[in-house]
């Protein structure tokens, strides 16, 4: 099961900043990244494979893409084979995060449950966004079709600046939680982690999912370890896929084989994201599971 | 009326007797001969050999010649990255680190890079098929070409130095203007200026860059006597107004843009409008009813006044020939198509019963050829026109039958065999072709297999 994360923004937003921040958030997985682009920075393998990750830097596509939807879903249909749990795709900076539906669509008919696509992150330059914006449709779509915003270059911007382009985000898209930041870094895992997909149609109004994957995040308080992988271990075959982390520790399930690594880290999180048929069964088994193993609380956010 | 003559005349604003089919097999054209898109961009005997392919298969109104926006972005010094399944792609911008305008000495002549090759290719499609097919020569558009050579910082220049944008964009119109005169003098009888990145500027912009050189290049084709197309792709709805105020003779558009909606404005200004068959969901992946149904369906809700049926954009390497095959008989024979749908909705809701032959044994060697319909379907015409060509040299060793999809018991033959492509040939019970019409020794060896197997 291969999580897709869509990284959208305009020309010099910030985009290939975000995809390396992003590699460096998972970096104790496999992850592909897909860069729909000619002639931009690329990603600095050499550093990142000594972190242990396996980066395949799948160069495709031009500016054309907007009629190309075939060219990018056999991209997305190649890296099945490469095994991995993550595909970053950099977007071409015209591109619309709509075509994902579709997109999705194709991919699930060629590959069933192969990949699940958690949404699309949008990074904005705060300087040059009220500019592009009345130039480039695509701009607006790409706040539009987004699940995550990141303001960027709030280093560089007066705070009158921030204000305007946040209002105007806002105006755009009721749903995305935004981020203000600089250098495109990432401030919490945890929202990279539970990034979820909204299918909003053109107006922005929610539509039923009509994907046969759903994706929850479990927000606890800690237990100790030995504990929440017996517990994880009753359930975890149920589901495609269990990651996160309890205080200093970093848990991978994939089916029944529950892996525990140290995660030194100063920040210490207790949240596990989950990728499991759609449907409310396993939720419901999780939540009561949970309630007889543990006296810690937890919240289930779907 | 042929062809040519219905395409000329509705792009002259003429009544025709239906509405055009132009297929853009571009090249998907190469698939249908076994060559990659490499080599029917590069090798004239090649394309030719394609393009007839596409003319006897897919029966069109109008086709083009090549469709390669990377053609003069090459000359030019952008290098292309070549693959085997799609036009190559521009991998590097010349003018990326400088703000210049190129010498105007750089503009495409009659022997600059593949035209040459593109020159002799339009002139023997011409004198084979241009008798009776509108071709379609296509030039890049002047916003396109700009991007190309600068890449996507051509937008900053938008914003940021609008009067180098305007003067690379005069630089690129007079670029497309050369291509216009080659492509006229070898006997286009449309120029298709493609520009998919109109999709991607708002009208405002369109208004302050783009009117003044799309109506300059579009009245100059006007004045060399020619016909003009001007294709976008992407969501180019709100630019269809400002597009058409540019005054081509057509539009084409793709899946982005709500056709119906699109025509309201195109007929406003008396200007064909072309589209808008899905390129990956339908054409790509769909079926053949998906196919049949998606064009009866866009028939029935538009004029049919000024109006082209054609895939959305440059049709993928890879699409099933099968599903062009039905789109051409949708467009073209539509009450049929008509009747196959329904035929095939009837058959989903009753429980046809069909007794299949005990293929295991035959008395004589079955050739059963499953069509759309071998007498209104070319495709399908030269599948039934193999197999009659068995019949008559092999005589009564074999036995020949047609099952036509338009009727129901076909449709559950169809199902029960497991039949998805139309045409197909089964010998014997066992699939042997589908969609690509086998030449006649291959065809004879299988059949000569087949009745030795019956023998047994």
């Amino acid at each position: 099961m291969t999580d897709i994360y869509l990284i959208t923004g305009f020309l010099g937003a910030g985009k290939t900043t975000l995809m390396k921040n992003l590699l460096s958030v998972f970096n104790r997985d496999k992850t592909a990244v897909i860069v729909n682009e000619f002639g931009q920075e690329g990603v600095d393998g050499a550093v990142l494979e000594k972190e242990g990750m396996i980066i395949e830097e799948i160069v495709d596509g031009s500016i054309f893409c907007v009629c190309r939807a075939d060219k990018f879903i056999d991209t997305i249909i190649k890296t099945e084979k490469l095994d991995v749990d993550y595909l970053i795709v950099e977007s071409s900076g015209l591109a619309d995060p709509f075509g994902m539906q579709e997109v999705m669509g194709v991919v699930n008919k060629l590959a069933p449950n192969k990949f699940h696509y958690s949404g699309s992150i949008c990074v904005v330059d705060t300087k040059n966004f009220k500019r592009i914006y009345s130039l480039a449709p695509a701009a607006k779509q790409q706040v539009l079709g987004a699940d995550l915003i990141f303001i960027n270059k709030t280093d560089i911007a007066n705070p009158a600046e921030i204000k305007e382009v946040e209002e105007i985000l806002q105006s755009l898209n009721i749903h995305a939680p935004i981020i203000k930041t600089s250098y495109s870094k990432i401030p919490d895992a945890e929202q990279i982690y539970a990034l979820k997909w909204h299918q909003p149609d053109m107006k922005g109004h929610l539509l039923k999912k009509t994907i046969g994957i759903s994706k929850c995040t479990l927000k606890f308080d800690p237990v100790p370890i030995e504990q929440l992988t017996s517990w994880l271990k009753t359930w975890a075959g149920k589901a495609y896929r269990v990651k996160g982390f309890c205080e200093q520790h970093y848990l991978q399930a994939v089916q029944d084989d529950v892996n525990v690594s140290d995660f030194n880290d100063e920040k210490k999180e207790n949240f596990l994201v989950v990728l499991a048929p759609s449907g409310d069964t396993l939720k419901e088994e999780i939540k009561n599971s949970w309630k007889a193993e543990f006296t810690a609380s937890i919240q289930i956010i779907f | 009326m042929n062809g040519k003559e219905r395409i000329v005349k509705l792009l002259k604003k003429e009544a025709v007797d239906r509405v055009p089919w132009v297929p853009f097999a571009g090249v998907h054209a190469g698939k249908l001969k076994g060559y990659t898109a490499k080599e029917v961009l590069q090798d004239k005997d090649k394309l030719v050999e394609s393009l007839l392919e596409v003319k006897k298969i897919y029966q069109p109104d109008g086709m083009p010649v090549v469709f390669d926006l990377q053609i003069e972005a090459e000359i030019l010094g952008c290098e292309l990255l070549w693959a085997d399944d799609n036009p190559p792609s521009v991998s590097s911008h010349p003018l990326v680190e400088t703000k210049e305008i190129p010498c105007k000495c750089l503009i495409p002549s009659k022997k600059d890079g593949r035209i040459p090759m593109i020159l002799e290719a339009m002139a023997e499609a011409k004198e084979k098929i241009g008798d009776d097919t509108a071709l379609y020569g296509l030039i890049t558009g002047p916003f396109t070409l700009a991007s190309h050579l600068r890449g996507q910082d051509f937008f900053m220049d938008m914003l940021d130095d609008p009067e180098y944008a305007k003067n690379l964009l005069a630089y690129s119109t007079e670029v497309a203007k050369a291509m216009c005169d080659h492509f006229i003098e070898a006997g286009m009888d449309v120029i298709g200026v493609v520009c998919p990145l109109v999709s991607q500027i708002s009208p405002m912009h369109f208004e302050e860059f783009l009117h003044d050189v799309y109506k300059e290049l579009f009245d100059y084709i006007r004045a060399k006597g020619s016909l003009s197309a001007f294709f976008v792709c992407g969501n180019a709805a709100p630019n269809i107004e400002p597009m058409c105020k540019t005054n081509p003779d057509s539009i084409s558009v793709d899946e982005n843009v709500n056709l119906p909606e699109a025509k309201k404005i195109t007929d406003k200004y008396d200007i064909v409008i072309g589209g808008n068959i899905p390129l990956t969901t339908v054409m790509l992946y769909g079926t053949q009813q998906d196919n049949m149904k998606y064009v009866i369906d866009l028939l029935d809700a538009v004029s049919h006044e000024r109006l082209i049926i054609a895939p959305g954009c440059d049709m993928p390497y890879d699409l099933p020939i099968e599903n062009s095959v039905a789109v051409h008989q949708a467009v073209c024979h539509t009450d049929e198509a008509r009747l196959v749908l329904d035929s095939y909705t009837a058959s989903e809701e009753e429980d046809i019963e069909v007794e299949l032959p005990d293929y295991d044994n035959l008395d004589k060697a079955l050739i059963e050829v499953f069509t759309l319909n071998s007498i209104s379907c070319a495709a399908c015409g030269y599948m039934m026109g193999a197999a009659n060509d068995a019949k008559k040299h092999f005589g009564d060793s074999i036995d020949v039958i047609e099952h036509r999809y338009t009727e129901k018991e076909s449709i559950a033959r169809c199902k029960a065999m497991g039949v998805t492509i139309l045409p197909s040939i089964y010998i014997n019970g066992k699939l042997e072709h589908q969609s690509i019409i086998p030449c006649r020794t291959e065809l004879f060896e299988e059949i000569e297999k087949a009745i030795e197997s019956v023998a047994k």
